[in-house]
């Protein structure tokens, strides 16, 4: 027989979530982690190829965010990748990806696009995927160019900064909703 | 995932090695996955049987309890009142550890009686005892912690 405290448990599951982790530091010890097993069995193009599967699955479990828009493939997809022209540097932008993915998938979770806050955020995402998209163009054109590649790098760490406010954002939220709504 | 990791195991460290070390696992094994929308449950799994096998290491032993004395649950027959989710999972992580895993695994995660004893190597019943141990103590620790704010 269920108790009401084991309903109250079943139907607050998700709610009862409410620490975060380190994401920085476990995404880098995840990095090295795979990094160092790969190259210890010699399988770095293995590596690279688990790394692309992962991103995908993520991408994949991430469907039906609010923000899926704003976000779409433009940062996901896209004709011509680093990788196209040099490894490593497809190898370092498959990493930020990854970083990008986890990061959307945690702002997903208690997302408030009604938030003035959290839409100035997006709307200066969304100003990223349009530099984003120039300097792919200028890459397809220009090849390998120090600037353009800066640039590039520099738009997934912006990315991943204006992610984590959003994030911290939901968060402030969600805890005034809780003390709202909190009878003790 | 992280708060699945943290409630078993009641420590940000090895909650946090314990993600690290269950992604690294999934990611490297990925192409066992055959239905890779399962990517997350899969995940969850390997979280959960790592923090085990770390509790395991550390030493904490499920043994056996006598069923005749888990008949202490407390029924909250006058119903939950709204309490904030966040002493909630205090209260859940403040329990002692074989309550703990098997209460998370049971009314958190969604094992059955059998599933549990199957993974932490114990009698059916003695998953029961522990369970509703667990349960009584949580609901004891609720209201406590209701009474003082």
């Amino acid at each position: 027989m269920s108790t009401e405290l084991e309903k109250y448990l079943n139907s607050q599951r998700e709610t009862l979530d409410v620490e975060s982790p380190d994401d920085q530091l476990i995404w880098e010890g995840i990095r090295q982690d795979l990094h160092s097993s790969a190259s210890h069995r010699g399988k770095k193009r293995m590596l690279i190829r688990i790394r692309n599967i992962a991103a995908a699955v993520i991408i994949l479990v991430s469907v039906g965010y609010m923000i899926n828009d704003i976000f779409g493939d433009r940062i996901l997809g896209g004709g011509v990748s680093l990788a196209d022209i040099d490894g490593e540097l497809g190898k370092r932008e498959q990493e930020y990806r990854t970083l990008v993915n986890f990061k959307l998938e945690e702002a997903r979770i208690f997302n408030h696009v009604d938030n003035i806050i959290i839409a100035e955020l997006l709307e200066e995402i969304q100003k990223l995927d349009t530099i984003y998209e120039q300097t792919m163009k200028d890459l397809a054109e220009l090849g390998h160019n120090e600037q353009v590649i800066h640039t590039i790098f520099d738009t997934y760490e912006k990315k991943i900064y204006l992610l984590e406010l959003i994030i911290i954002e939901n968060n402030k939220i969600r805890n005034y909703e809780r003390d709202e709504s909190l009878y003790l | 995932m992280y708060n699945i990791a943290i409630r078993f195991l009641n420590n940000k460290m090895d909650a946090e090695d314990i993600l690290q070390e269950s992604f690294t696992t999934a990611f490297s094994r990925l192409e066992e996955l055959q239905n890779k929308d399962l990517f997350g449950s899969w995940l969850k799994r390997i979280v959960i049987n790592n923090c085990i096998s770390l509790q395991r290491k550390q030493k904490i032993a499920f043994e056996e309890i006598d069923e005749q004395r888990h008949r202490e649950v407390d029924e909250m027959d006058e119903g939950m009142p709204k309490v904030d989710p966040a002493l909630v999972h205090r209260a859940i992580k403040e329990l002692p550890n074989k309550g703990r895993t098997v209460l998370v695994l049971r009314a958190l995660e969604g094992y059955s009686h059998k599933e549990i004893a199957e993974t932490l190597d114990i009698s059916v019943s003695t998953s029961k005892t522990q369970y509703s141990r667990a349960l009584s103590l949580l609901n004891k620790k609720l209201k406590g912690k209701i009474d003082v704010n």
